[in-house]
């Protein structure tokens, strides 16, 4: 019984909130955006729940989005009203205290958005629905919080820079990497939304979102890979490893190093990334075939293939194996895992 | 075709205590058993890394049939549960020699099979 009226009532209220868009209203609004990242919740149930009341998306097409079957998004979604039971959240007035939740909220959109941009799973290089309505909420949160926040600024850059390459990350249903995309197909005018976002925000104090988003416009600024910038970009993940010290960071910041040192210094660099699943090895491949050992690239390519659970990525790797034979001498495929059920 | 639980009973201190290095050396070495399995023709159906044993919740029943949610277990002996993998496979003995790999340090690696239920 209280769960139905706890639904009813929260339902009721997301409705009121969004019907229009005067100024209680957004206040209304942003009330209900920090409900939402309510800390008793999981990142994963505060995006979906947030996705439906905030932006109002419906269930069957969250549940599509994360890859979930509808009933099972819908008891998600039922459980996380259920906790929020009770919790009345009122903007706090408090700068900092408004800034510890807003922090927790863009958090969130990031996750919804790294879901639909590198799904674990599936057969989908990108699911570009997610990290669109990703984009969107981040918007929303922008517009509706009363003093402006460095690191929303930065976020919304940091999405619309990575989101601008959509298109030409998937070429045939095949991943297409960063140094081997059509540049002509990014989106200009993201593009230069998000770096006009970034330039009054140069000069603040290194925070995470804003340093990776200044990672991100590097190479949106680039004509090319082999004429990106990548000594400033080492320099950036340098920066931010003293922010946001991740094997993740680690790995990227290998892989800057390989490009502005040569693929040697880029393998020394991976020493230190403790990092289980497949892009480990698939980047100390690409490194080992670079580096003109390609004996070593096709165990690591074996090993990435193995470990790989998305269909296009798989894919590519496979791709990358064969080019590991051809270097090698051999036949492509002479001694893949083809007695291997590696298939769905 | 048979199932089997790959499991890795080890020292929990080892690892909260290992270097970056060290980790990515794991690593690389879980991945070395995930390539071989593969071109050996064995599948990894599903596996995962156990967060420490002392954030385990114990449910059970008290006398009076009431539920009652514990921390725990605080096991007496020092290795514990770290992760597991299911393979399935049709040939035990080669397993075993790929699991060879995992096995390192003094912990041992237990293979068991799953009970076959013949459903299909």
């Amino acid at each position: 019984m209280p769960l139905l009226e706890v639904e009813a009532s929260l339902t009721q209220e997301a409705a009121h909130v969004m019907a229009d868009g005067g100024e209680l209203v957004a206040d209304e609004r942003l009330r209900l955006v920090l409900l939402c990242a309510h800390p008793s919740l999981s990142p994963e149930a505060a995006a979906a729940l947030t996705l439906r009341l905030v932006l109002g998306v419906a269930t069957e097409d969250i549940a599509r989005l994360f890859l979930q079957s509808t009933p099972t998004m819908a008891a998600r979604l039922t459980r996380a009203r259920k906790r929020l039971a009770g919790a009345r959240f009122e903007v706090p007035a408090d700068t900092a205290a408004l800034a510890a939740r807003v922090s927790a909220v863009a958090d969130i959109a990031y996750l919804a958005f790294t879901a639909g941009y590198a799904p674990g799973s599936g057969p989908d290089v990108v699911r570009t629905q997610l990290a669109g309505e990703a984009v969107r909420l981040v918007r929303v949160l922008r517009s509706l919080l009363p003093h402006s926040d460095a690191e929303v600024d930065a976020l919304l850059a940091l999405l619309l820079l990575q989101h601008s390459r959509r298109d030409a990350r998937v070429r045939d249903g095949a991943l297409v990497l960063l140094a081997d995309q059509d540049r002509t197909r990014w989106h200009h005018d993201e593009i230069a939304e998000g770096l006009a976002l970034l330039e009054p925000l140069v000069h603040e104090p290194p925070a995470p979102y804003l340093v990776q988003a200044l990672i991100a416009a590097e190479h949106a600024i680039a004509p090319s890979s082999a004429a990106t910038a990548w000594d400033r970009i080492v320099a950036r993940y340098d920066e931010l490893l003293t922010l946001l010290d991740t094997p993740v960071v680690r790995l990227n910041r290998a892989v800057a190093v390989a490009e502005a040192s040569g693929p040697e210094a880029g393998l020394d660099a991976l020493g230190s990334v403790a990092l289980s699943g497949h892009r480990l090895p698939a980047t100390r491949a690409e490194l080992l075939l670079r580096a003109g050992r390609p004996d070593e690239a096709r165990i690591a390519f074996t090993t990435a293939i193995a470990l790989c659970g998305n269909g296009a990525e798989r894919a590519h790797l496979e791709g990358r194996l064969a080019e590991a034979d051809v270097h090698r001498g051999m036949q492509p495929n002479a001694h893949s895992p083809s007695g291997a059920p590696q298939g769905k | 075709m048979t199932t089997y639980a790959v499991l890795l009973p080890a020292d929990e201190s080892t690892w909260e205590s290992a270097t970056a290095e060290q980790r990515a050396a794991m690593y690389e070495i879980h991945g070395r058993f995930a390539a071989m399995l593969a071109e050996r023709g064995h599948k990894i159906l599903g596996g995962a890394e156990l967060t420490h044993s002392r954030t385990t919740k114990q449910v059970r029943r008290d006398a009076s049939g009431g539920v009652v949610v514990s921390d725990g277990p605080f096991a007496e002996t020092v290795e514990q549960l770290t992760g597991f993998y299911l393979v399935e496979s049709d040939d035990l003995d080669d397993l075993l020699e790929v699991s060879a790999l995992l096995a390192n340090g003094g912990a041992p690696v237990e293979v068991r099979a799953t009970v076959d239920q013949g459903g299909e």
